[in-house]
């Protein structure tokens, strides 16, 4: 008896569509063919959290990304108040849900779904065959699409029903158009985004400037996000809502208009165009990509040709570092190692660099909700700098992704080695962090504070420094299961949000000790000497026991 | 029908950062011969088969395959085309019986037909007990076989090999250098790229050398022998890309690595 092909439920419903795709240059029956393999293979894909626990991973044919949707479900509570607040004055309130849901929908397409779209194996693959590019192309972004889709019905689930609840039938359906047409134009544009790159560029420097890309919007969406969400809490939602011609170039804007139009009865020109963008942007994109498919696949073929090239020798500054740090020569080896790859390792940049940058911005949003109304001496001569502390939930996120490497495999060569135990591996890696990238960026926000504040918190800098490297070797030791570089990246890798949360008693505990230590006589200097005997400790007993050389597949 | 031509490449040009990677090749292939492509690293050898696959566009020149011309925008030609690549890509969390089904779909089989032959076919090389076991836990020689059977189950017409043998045990090798003999001789046009000049000089019929972007040798391996005057294929290939100093490398090479010790 044959084994009968897996079906999914999702082309089932493509099935539906089989008119649209064929009209759109597709040849369905192999379209769906490919759809159906990349969904398999999704479902296959070992998740990495779960890899470890040597769990049966045959007959655990789920999909990842399914089974942390619900996370996406919780975040997308936050959209049901402004849901429920939104009637009359729909302006301002969905266009606030429809920035909250176009940030995690496109910070989620180009950090974890990029690789979907610019997947280069598809070339030798499917190209090789009698299969046109265009049919690729639609599976390639279909395939992103139902991700998106997934995402977007778990994040919008609870505003959906709180407005089918409180504001009706109507809404229920504009809202739910509007997120179709959102997903399609976020598609669109990611993709018209990478033609533009790969049309200009080749090789290396286009999947570096592609990596470049794609860390500057994350960062800048992260960033601009917080504002967004603090800046709110500043606006009166029943002020009216005034249009002018620049709101044409904020998409949000576009989505809340036809809710303003159709339900709120305004008829001001402009709210009538901006809802007529809603659905001419979007349809307007998605044609220029269609038109394009066919030359993104053959583009493609640039991400896979590399010139050699003349490179300069690099790292200087590297060695003399890891000789300061390091007292053995693995080590310093190792440090060296780390460096480059925190320096050039794409996909780690990816995912680490935006909440780097984060969080430098961290404290100052703090500073903004705190100090609202103060006067700038007030804060000078106050004790505000503790929001420093916020800073250092990066190193609690940051260590955690050492453990990841986009060659996971080349972790043979520790095997190889004649190391006696991973201990060096484990030091060098965290000292490079500390060194290359912890200090630097707090050097940055201490000289800031420093000026600000004055000299009088020079020594409450230290302690916050001094407390941030001896939670680096701690952070590894509670969150970090496998050596560093050890693991593979991965498309459906489970968010760590919980972490963060998690994080912030801790830190915030840690700054309660700090503000005691200041309120008794000699506190402070007998708190610094604490920690630097907890520093002195935990940098080199942590890891002198992480001998097992041998991690488990 | 033996002298059919099965493909014709007329004038093949093709600039990479203003750089000739293929400079003017011309070659004309007759059904059932068994080509030996070879040449340096670099030599343009991967992007002529990148060419002919569709899979790279902006040359000058025309390329056609079973008469048709391969701009002109049909992927129609590309069904009787078999394709082992360099790299061994494959969809490795794809068990075999689910990948070669699905290749065997994509090249217009039945998915039963598919199913059947390749297990029959997985058989022969001693892979019937891994047909249902995912490819990310086979090795490099397991890996190999699977690719040979994806770009054979539909019994194309022309086939594209490249380094078709790395990772195979010596008792595969003798396999699958059968296999293609009797493919060769039974019609089917194979390409066969490869640095292992041994292998190219027993099982090809006419071997096409590559150097600085353009075919600098074509002709059998008799031929060739006599327009170079040496013995082996990898003698001709040195000295035709003008290679002599292996020697001299190797010691340098050699007394840097015993130095200090």
């Amino acid at each position: 008896m044959l084994p009968q092909e897996p079906s999914f439920r999702t082309l089932l419903l493509l099935d539906k569509f089989k008119g649209i795709l064929t009209r759109m240059g597709a040849d369905y029956g192999m379209l769906r063919r490919i759809l159906q393999v990349k969904l398999l293979m999704d479902s296959r894909r070992v998740p990495i959290i779960l890899s470890n626990t040597n769990r049966k991973e045959e007959d655990a044919d789920k999909n990842l990304f399914i089974r942390s949707l619900w996370l996406y479900g919780l975040m997308g509570i936050v959209l049901a108040p402004f849901v429920y607040i939104s009637d009359p004055n729909y302006m301002m309130a969905m266009s606030v849900v429809a920035a909250i849901l176009m940030f995690f929908i496109m910070t989620s397409m180009i950090s974890d779904f990029s690789s979907v779209l610019l997947d280069v194996r598809d070339r030798s693959i499917l190209m090789t065959k009698p299969v046109d590019g265009r049919t690729v192309g639609l599976a390639r972004s279909i395939h992103a699409g139902i991700y998106m889709l997934l995402l977007t019905a778990s994040l919008s689930a609870a505003s959906l029903v709180t407005g089918l609840l409180i504001n009706g039938v109507m809404f229920f359906l504009i809202y739910l158009i509007e997120l179709i047409l959102m997903n399609l134009l976020i598609l669109a544009v990611t993709t018209l985004v990478y033609l533009l790159l790969l049309k200009y560029w080749d090789g290396e420097k286009l999947k570096d400037l592609i990596n470049y890309v794609q860390i500057g919007l994350s960062a800048v969406i992260a960033i601009g996000y917080q504002f967004v969400i603090r800046s709110f809490e500043l606006v009166d939602f029943n002020i009216s809502f005034t249009p002018a011609w620049w709101q044409l170039l904020l998409p949000p804007v576009w989505f809340a208009a036809p809710f303003a139009w159709l339900l709120g009865g305004e008829t001001d020109p402009w709210i009538i165009a901006f809802s007529l963008m809603a659905v001419a942007g979007p349809v307007a994109l998605l044609l220029i990509y269609l038109r394009y498919i066919p030359s993104f696949e053959l583009f493609l073929e640039k991400l896979s040709h590399s010139d050699a090239g003349s490179g300069k020798e690099r790292g200087r500054a590297d060695r003399a570092l890891a000789r300061w740090f390091c007292r053995t020569r693995e080590e310093q080896a190792c440090f060296r190692l780390s460096a480059s790859m925190m320096k050039s390792e794409r996909e780690f940049k990816l995912k680490v660099y935006p909440s780097l940058g984060l969080s430098m911005i961290l404290p100052y949003l703090f500073f903004f909700t705190a100090l609202r109304g103060s006067t700038l001496a007030e804060i000078r001569s106050g004790s505000s700098f503790y929001v420093l502390y916020a800073m250092l939930v990066m190193v609690i996120t940051t260590v955690m992704m050492l453990k990841y490497s986009g060659k996971p495999k080349a972790f043979w060569l520790f095997r190889a080695a004649p190391l006696s135990s991973l201990g060096p591996l484990y030091r060098g890696t965290l000292k490079a962090y500390a060194v290359k990238m912890f200090l630097p960026l707090f050097a940055v926000n201490a000289a800031i504070f420093l000026s600000l504040f004055g000299m009088r918190i020079v020594w409450d800098l230290v302690i916050i420094l001094l407390t941030g490297l001896a939670l680096i070797p701690v952070a590894a030791k509670a969150m970090l299961r496998t050596p560093p570089f050890a693991r593979a990246f991965s498309v459906t890798q489970q968010k760590d949000g919980w972490i963060v949360l998690l994080s912030f008693p801790v830190l915030g505990g840690l700054g309660g000790l700090h503000y005691a230590s200041s309120t008794v006589p000699f506190g402070a200097p007998a708190y610094i000497l604490l920690l630097l005997f907890a520093n002195g400790w935990l940098w080199t007993k942590l890891f002198t026991k992480a001998g097992r050389t041998s991690i488990l597949e | 029908m033996s002298t059919e031509e099965v493909l014709s490449i007329q004038d093949l040009r093709m600039k990479y950062d203003g750089r000739y990677v293929l400079n003017g090749i011309d070659l004309h292939v007759r059904r059932g011969e068994m080509i030996g492509y070879i040449g340096p690293n670099g030599a343009g050898k991967s992007t002529t088969v990148k060419i002919m696959l569709g899979l790279v566009e902006g040359y000058t020149g025309t390329v056609r395959i079973f008469g048709q011309d391969i701009a002109d925008g049909s992927v129609e030609y590309k069904r009787r085309i078999g394709y082992v690549p360099e790299v061994a890509e494959l969809y490795d969390q794809l068990t075999p019986a689910e990948y070669l089904t699905f290749t065997g779909e994509l090249y217009g089989l039945s998915y039963e037909e598919a199913y059947e032959k390749a297990e029959r076919l997985m058989e022969c090389f001693d892979l019937g007990k891994v047909y249902h076991s995912r490819i990310a836990t086979f090795s490099k020689g397991m890996r190999q076989k699977v690719l040979l059977i994806s770009s054979l189950l539909h019994d194309p017409d022309l086939l594209f090999l490249d380094e078709p043998l790395s990772g195979l045990d010596a008792n595969s090798v003798m396999v699958v250098k059968e296999i293609l003999a009797k493919l060769s001789a039974a019609g089917t046009t194979i390409f066969y790229s490869s640095h292992i000049m041994d292998v190219v000089e027993k099982i090809s019929s006419r071997i096409v050398l590559l150097a600085d972007s353009r075919v600098v040798a074509d002709g059998t391996f008799k031929e060739l022998q006599q327009q170079s005057q040496e013995g082996s294929l990898e003698e001709v290939f040195n000295q035709l890309t003008g290679f002599h100093n292996h020697g001299a490398i190797a010691d340098r090479f050699v007394s840097i690595i015993r130095e200090g010790s």
